[in-house]
């Protein structure tokens, strides 16, 4: 990837996977500094990333080792997910969504991570698996764990966790 | 109620929205230098395994050096220059600049500086084992932020020093302490006021 390329790539996936790093950890700040430091780690080892073909599911794995490492150091034993325990700002979040992040919060990091990839890059369970280095079935367990934890805060449609055709969302992919 | 994949989205379209991302030649010019350092780090390794007794002592006193070696580090947000009298002056120019805790540490490394640089969290010893001031001389004020002279001979053993980053709503907020190496907690929390024998400063 030639110096061009990657500012565009850079330009055109910080944002997106900064609000992916934010869904899975709680805290924008983190999800800012990790997604930072993730492109210059990618910039440094462009090569590597190259022959990998999918240079945003690199950063994202890159970035999430960075937050998830940051926070075993800072707070040993404590769980990723309760990070952000300060409430937020927001304009005039409605209190079911205020209800809804809460709960989000509480859902242990692991299964928060499972279900951002699953909704928002619209990842198979295998897929998942892959860039989580877990068995397809733990998958399957943090899915249905991180739903009925936050059952109560949801209008639920009946989806349980079912095999996606292969391909996902692209832009995560890419 | 809200429905889990159009909350999750809207929560990190949100985020999205809010990023600040620094520019793509920032980005670039700190990955070009880790992979520099990398690559300087992997040469003396091979030198070392390959045996090169004379070279690998010659490089060894020329990069790592006993003593600290000298000479300007210049980033977008600082410039860390070694003094003859074994003291380093860090200049942070622009506080709201990306600074990357690694590079930082390793920077004042090069000064015989045992730092623990962080962003996002601080660490602090309680008790502090020492003042900060005793090792750092602040030569600005909090409005205007000057440079900091740092003597690590004034460090005392078993000490290093911290730095805690932090970017807020309104700016952002650097703390120092002296700590502990042996003993010491870290907190994602911003100190709210300067740490106890530390300083801070914010812009």
């Amino acid at each position: 990837m030639e110096r061009e390329e990657f500012a565009d790539f850079y330009a055109a996936s910080f944002q997106r996977l900064v609000g992916q790093l934010y869904a899975m950890t709680g805290d924008h700040c983190e999800a800012q500094d990790a997604v930072q430091e993730a492109f210059v780690r990618a910039w440094a080892r462009h090569g590597k990333i190259d022959r990998n073909g999918a240079p945003e599911a690199w950063v994202r794995v890159t970035a999430w080792r960075i937050a998830a490492s940051r926070w075993r150091r800072a707070r040993d034993g404590i769980r990723l997910g309760s990070l952000a325990a300060r409430p937020e700002s927001t304009a005039g979040p409605t209190p079911d969504r205020v209800a809804f992040s809460d709960a989000l919060r509480k859902v242990p990091a692991e299964q928060r991570r499972a279900r951002v990839l699953y909704h928002l890059c619209d990842l198979t369970v295998d897929q998942i698996a892959a860039e989580t280095g877990v068995r397809a079935g733990t998958v399957k367990a943090r899915l249905a764990r991180g739903r009925a934890a936050l059952a109560p805060y949801l209008q639920e449609t009946p989806a349980p966790v079912t095999e996606k055709l292969p391909g996902g969302d692209p832009r995560c992919l890419s | 109620m809200p429905e889990l994949t159009s909350e999750l989205q809207r929560m990190a379209d949100d985020a999205a929205r809010q990023a600040r991302p620094p520019a793509a030649a920032e980005i670039i010019r700190l990955g070009d230098r880790r992979r520099r350092r990398s690559l300087t780090r992997r040469a003396l390794g091979g030198v070392a395994a390959a045996g090169i007794a004379g070279a690998a002592t010659a490089l060894s006193l020329g990069l790592a050096g006993s003593g600290p070696a000298h000479g300007t580090i210049r980033t977008a947000g600082y410039t860390l220059v070694s003094n003859a009298n074994g003291t380093a002056t860090l200049t942070i120019r622009n506080l709201k600049e990306l600074i990357d805790p690694g590079t930082l540490q390793s920077d004042l490394a090069r000064d015989g500086i045992r730092a623990m640089v962080t962003v996002g969290s601080f660490c602090s010893s309680d008790p502090p084992p020492a003042r900060v001031t005793k090792v750092m001389s602040f030569l600005g004020t909090d409005a205007h932020f000057g440079p900091i002279v740092i003597n690590p001979a004034a460090m005392p053993a078993g000490t290093e020093l911290s730095f805690g980053y932090f970017r807020l709503d309104g700016g952002v907020q650097l703390s120092f302490a002296l700590i502990d190496m042996h003993s010491y907690t870290c907190t994602t929390d911003p100190p709210p006021g300067p740490p106890p024998d530390g300083v801070m400063i914010g812009a």
